[in-house]
C-alpha cells in the first residue's frame, strides 16, 4: 500500500510541473510571436517573409509527432532550447551592437524572452528528473561568419522557430500529463480491482 | 469557334466525332456567333435544320450551314439537319451554350487538427456546363496527396505533412470545362486554418431556488480528435429573448458554466463557441439553445400580508396557487387598485376645477 501511495503522490506532482511547463511554453509561444511582429517592424522586413535558409536554427517542425518517445520529446526540447537561448543572446548582442541600438525597450523585449526560455530550459530538465531520464550534455553551438544581413533575417527567423516550438512544447507537455493521468487512472482501477478482490475473499465474519 | 466534345478526355478528338449515341455535342460561349456544319454535306446541298424537332428559320443558313449570331442560354437544344432531297437525317449536334470558368474561390480549415485539413471550392459565377476541377498541394516542394470526398464534389481531404513548422502550404485549384480553364492558388500556415466544429450537445438548466442562474453545459465537438492534447477554450454568449445585447463569458479547462447574472423570469437564448487554446480560429456558434431561470411557484397570497383593498377582491375568488392563475389575480389586484386611484385623481380635477 505504501508503495502504491507514493506512486500516486509522484503522478500529481508529475501533473504539476507538466502544467507549470504548459503554461510557461503557452506564455513564451505568445511573447515569442509578438517579438516577432515587433522584429519584422523594427528591422524594415516583409510580413511574408519565409527564409528557407536555416543558420543552424532548430526547427520545430516534425512529420513524426504522435510517435515521438517521452525521452525523445523532451530531449529534443531541451536541445532546442539551449540552442535558443545562445542563438538569442547572439540576436540582442546584434540588436544592441549593430541593428537597433538606441531601442532600449525592444532590447528588454529580446531579455525577457531569452529569461523564458531559461525557464522553460529548466522545467525540461525537472520533468527528464521526475521521469528517470538522463539530462544530456550540452554541446557548444559553431559561431557563423554571416553579413549584417544575413544576421537580421536570421534573427526573425530564430523568432519564427522559437514560437513555433513554444507551441510544440506546450502539446508536448500535455501529451505527457495525459499519458500520466491515464497511467494514474490505470493505477486507481487497479487498486479498486484488487482491493474489491481482496474483501470478497475475505471470509465473512460472524 | 470551339468544338468539344462531353467527356474531359475526349477533348482531344475531332470534333466531327459523334457521341455514342450519334449526337454531337457543340460547347459555345455565351455572346458568340456560332456555326454548325451539317456533317460532312458539300456547300451546294440543299438541306433543313430542325431545332428540339421545330423548324428553324431559314435567315439563319448559309448553304447548309447554321448560323447563331450572338448565342444565349435560349439557343441550347438539339439541333438535327436533313437533306431536302432524300429526307435523311445527316447530322445531329446538340448545342451547349456557356462561359469558361472564373478563378474558383478556395477554402481551407481544419477541423480535425492535428489529423488533417480538408479544402473546399467554388465558381463564383455559373458556366452553364459541366465543370472538373484538379487540385494540388504543396508544402514548400513537397506534394500532398487529397483524397476527394464521398459526399461533396468539391471537397478535398488532406493530412499535415508535417506539424509545428513554419513552411507554408500552397493549394491551387484549377476550374476546368469545354470554354477554358481557370485557377486559384490560396498560401497558409499550419496554424491559420484550425477551426473546430462547434461546441456539441449544449444544455441550459434552471438551478432550484435560484432566480438568477443558469447551469450550462456542452461537449468538445466529437470532430476534434485529441481534445486531451489539443485542448479547446469555449466562449459562450447569452441574452435575453428579449434584448439584443449579448452578454459573454470565455472559459478554459472546463465543459460547463454557470451563468449567475440573468434576469428573473426572463427567457434566454444560449450559444457556445470552440477555439483550440492556442492557435486558428473561433468555431461558428452551437445551435441556440433557451432556458429561463428558476422561478419561484407563488403561493396564493394569504388574508396577514394583503392590503386591506385586495382582500375583498382574492378572498372572493377559488383560482388554484398556480403561477400562471397567480398572474390572473395578481391583474385583478393591480386593476382593483386603479380604479379608486382614477377616481380619486378626477374627483380632485373636478374639485380644483370648481374652485
Amino acid at each position: 500500500m505504501a508503495t502504491n501511495c507514493r506512486d500516486g503522490l509522484s503522478v500529481t506532482s508529475r501533473q504539476e510541473l507538466f502544467s507549470k511547463a504548459i503554461q510557461q511554453a503557452r506564455k513564451l509561444h505568445k511573447d515569442a510571436k509578438q517579438l516577432q511582429q515587433a522584429y519584422l517592424e523594427k528591422q524594415g522586413l516583409s510580413m511574408n517573409l519565409n527564409p528557407d535558409v536555416t543558420y543552424g536554427i532548430p526547427t520545430a517542425a516534425t512529420s513524426h509527432w504522435s510517435e515521438l518517445t517521452d525521452a525523445e520529446r523532451l530531449n529534443s526540447g531541451l536541445t532546442a532550447y539551449r540552442t535558443f537561448r545562445s542563438l538569442l543572446e547572439e540576436v540582442l548582442d546584434e540588436q544592441r551592437n549593430n541593428l537597433n541600438t538606441e531601442d532600449l525597450e525592444f532590447h528588454q523585449a529580446i531579455s525577457s524572452v531569452i529569461t523564458q526560455v531559461e525557464a522553460v530550459i529548466e522545467v525540461i530538465e525537472q520533468a527528464m528528473l521526475s521521469l528517470d531520464l538522463p539530462i544530456p550534455c550540452h554541446s557548444d553551438r559553431k559561431l557563423e561568419n554571416l553579413s549584417l544581413f544575413e544576421r537580421k533575417l536570421r534573427g526573425y527567423k530564430v523568432l519564427l522557430e522559437l514560437s513555433n516550438w513554444a507551441l510544440r512544447s506546450v502539446r508536448d507537455f500535455s501529451h505527457l500529463n495525459k499519458k500520466r493521468k491515464e497511467a494514474a487512472h490505470l493505477l486507481r482501477s487497479s487498486i479498486a480491482r484488487s482491493t474489491r478482490r481482496t474483501s470478497r475473499a475475505d471470509p465473512p465474519r460472524n | 469557334m470551339n468544338f468539344y466534345c462531353k467527356c474531359s478526355n475526349l477533348c482531344s478528338l475531332p470534333p466531327s466525332l459523334s457521341s455514342s449515341s450519334g449526337v454531337r455535342i457543340q460547347y459555345e460561349r455565351i455572346g458568340s456567333d456560332v456555326t454548325m456544319q451539317c456533317g460532312t454535306l458539300g456547300s451546294d446541298a440543299s438541306i433543313t435544320w430542325k431545332v428540339n424537332g421545330s423548324d428553324v428559320d431559314t435567315s439563319v443558313l448559309e448553304g447548309p450551314n447554321l448560323i447563331l449570331r450572338n448565342v444565349t442560354l435560349s439557343y441550347n437544344g438539339l439541333y438535327s439537319c436533313f437533306e431536302d432531297s432524300s429526307g435523311d437525317l445527316q447530322d445531329q449536334i446538340s448545342l451547349r451554350i456557356g462561359s469558361p470558368p472564373r478563378e474558383p474561390v478556395v477554402t481551407c480549415r481544419s477541423n480535425t487538427y492535428p489529423k488533417g485539413f480538408y479544402c473546399t471550392w467554388y465558381l463564383p459565377f455559373p458556366t452553364y456546363i459541366p465543370n472538373d476541377f484538379e487540385l494540388t498541394a504543396l508544402q514548400n516542394t513537397k506534394e500532398i496527396e487529397c483524397q476527394r470526398d464521398a459526399v461533396h464534389k468539391n471537397k478535398c481531404h488532406l493530412k499535415f505533412y508535417q506539424m509545428f513548422s513554419s513552411l507554408k502550404y500552397k493549394v491551387t485549384v484549377t476550374a476546368k470545362n469545354a470554354l477554358g480553364k481557370s485557377s486559384a492558388t490560396i498560401t497558409f500556415d499550419e496554424f491559420s486554418i484550425v477551426k473546430p466544429d462547434p461546441p456539441e450537445k449544449v444544455t441550459a438548466k434552471p438551478i432550484p431556488d435560484n432566480p438568477r442562474r443558469l447551469e450550462v453545459a456542452w461537449q468538445t465537438p466529437s470532430s476534434w480528435p485529441e481534445p486531451d492534447t489539443f485542448p479547446l477554450k469555449f466562449f459562450l454568449r447569452y441574452r435575453p429573448l428579449i434584448l439584443d445585447k449579448w452578454q459573454h463569458v470565455e472559459l478554459s479547462d472546463t465543459n460547463s458554466h454557470t451563468i449567475t447574472d440573468a434576469c428573473t423570469g426572463k427567457e434566454y437564448i444560449i450559444q457556445v463557441a470552440a477555439k483550440d487554446n492556442d492557435i486558428g480560429t473561433w468555431s461558428d456558434w452551437s445551435v441556440p439553445i433557451h432556458a429561463t431561470p428558476w422561478m419561484e411557484e407563488l403561493k396564493p397570497p394569504t388574508n396577514e400580508n394583503q392590503p386591506p383593498l385586495i382582500t375583498t377582491t382574492t378572498s372572493s375568488s377559488s383560482v388554484p396557487p398556480q403561477s400562471p392563475s397567480y398572474q390572473v389575480s395578481a391583474t385583478t389586484r393591480n386593476s382593483a387598485t386603479t380604479i379608486p386611484r382614477t377616481v380619486s385623481l378626477l374627483l380632485g380635477i373636478t374639485i380644483f376645477l370648481f374652485i
